[in-house]
């Protein structure tokens, strides 16, 4: 297969793992070439949908936002201006999508759970909406220890949890997390301290 | 070791990933301190939910293409946008224009267009119906009778 070199040449047939990030973003840009920008969501889908997982905790939700990420990412690309990293930039586009989903659903759980009243004299369950994926392989102490680790990390402030998710779901460096959250490494390092100790201040006040 | 140091390094430690060099410092430290230890718990309950999450990521050999028929889709959606909003704009003139004609044709049907001195002279017998007096004629009839007498 004929390795892509020169940039100009149309259509041209490249081995895709040769290809830098830089380059496939210029075939994108300059000849709209969809073979790339598949290369391109094939690279990062999984980064995108397990970052989406550590907010959201359900596969099929992280799946959704990843779509949308990758089409914000498709009409900004042109944008992008190689500063940073590409991960970094589809990181930062992840972590909003996510959190403007978490906003999103709170409002509706605010109204969801007004008409959740008038459904329960109608009969209606109130408890079908937002199902969150329950652990595997775990027993119920395990699961219910998940249950309360997982309502502690949703009520973290968005800095703590977005170092947080990060750091476990994506085992990021603090350096990276700081390029992601445009932070210094101290601010990271302070930020996870106190996501811990506070996670820590919920878990001992349950047992 | 300061306890934002240890609480740094958990995850190198329960990954069994952290230096021999700081092992000594790290463990010596969660021995005298209650709090790192209890945060050592609650780092290791965390990389076990988060474990036990990605568990469930499924490879979707699909994802990609469907994305780029989203696109193409969405790209169709601002095409036709575009064709509806064009033909609106081309139906509103083509309605003001004919108004317009409209309106033109309905204000002349009430004025007559001359075209020759016949036409003007009908015009003229339908608004003069009424005969007048007309000073300047002279009555012979009238002026001889005078005469007679």
């Amino acid at each position: 297969m004929q390795v892509f070199t020169n940039q100009l040449v149309k259509h041209s047939v490249f081995t895709k793992n040769e290809m830098s990030d830089k380059n496939l973003v210029q075939e994108i840009i300059q000849h709209n070439n969809h073979q790339a920008f598949e290369e391109l969501v094939n690279r990062y889908k999984k980064m995108v949908i397990t970052t989406g997982m550590g907010f959201l905790s359900n596969y099929h939700d992280a799946e959704d936002i990843a779509q949308d990420v990758f089409i914000e990412l498709y009409k900004s690309l042109p944008e992008f201006r190689n500063e940073s990293k590409l991960s970094t930039w589809i990181y930062r586009i992840t972590v909003n999508k996510s959190l403007n989903f978490l906003r999103r659903r709170k409002r509706e759980t605010i109204i969801s759970s007004f008409w959740g009243d008038k459904r329960k004299e109608n009969g209606e369950s109130k408890f079908n909406i937002h199902l969150i994926d329950e652990p595997i392989n775990s027993n119920l102490e395990t699961r219910e220890q998940h249950r309360l680790l997982r309502n502690a990390i949703n009520k973290l402030p968005d800095n703590q949890r977005i170092a947080l998710i990060l750091s476990t779901y994506q085992e990021l460096s603090y350096k990276e997390i700081a390029e992601v959250m445009e932070v210094s490494l101290s601010a990271v390092e302070s930020l996870l301290f106190r996501a811990k100790s506070n996670l820590r201040k919920v878990m001992v006040k349950q047992k | 070791m300061r306890c934002e140091k240890v609480n740094s390094l958990m995850e190198e430690y329960l990954r069994g990933e952290l230096e021999p060099k700081n092992l000594g410092e790290f463990e010596k430290h969660l021995a005298e301190c209650t709090q790192c230890r209890s945060n050592l718990e609650v780092v290791k309950m965390l990389l076990d939910l988060a474990n036990n999450e990605l568990s469930k990521y499924n490879e979707n050999p699909y994802f990609g293409s469907r994305i780029l028929s989203k696109i193409e889709a969405q790209k169709e959606n601002i095409r036709s946008d575009i064709r509806i909003r064009l033909v609106t704009y081309a139906t509103v003139a083509a309605a003001v224009a004919m108004g317009i004609f409209i309106g033109n044709k309905l204000g002349n049907m009430g004025t007559k267009v001359i075209t020759s001195t016949s036409d003007a002279e009908l015009i003229a017998d339908d608004y003069l119906t009424q005969t007048t007096e007309n000073i300047y004629s002279f009555n012979i009839e009238d002026s001889e009778n005078s005469n007679k007498k």
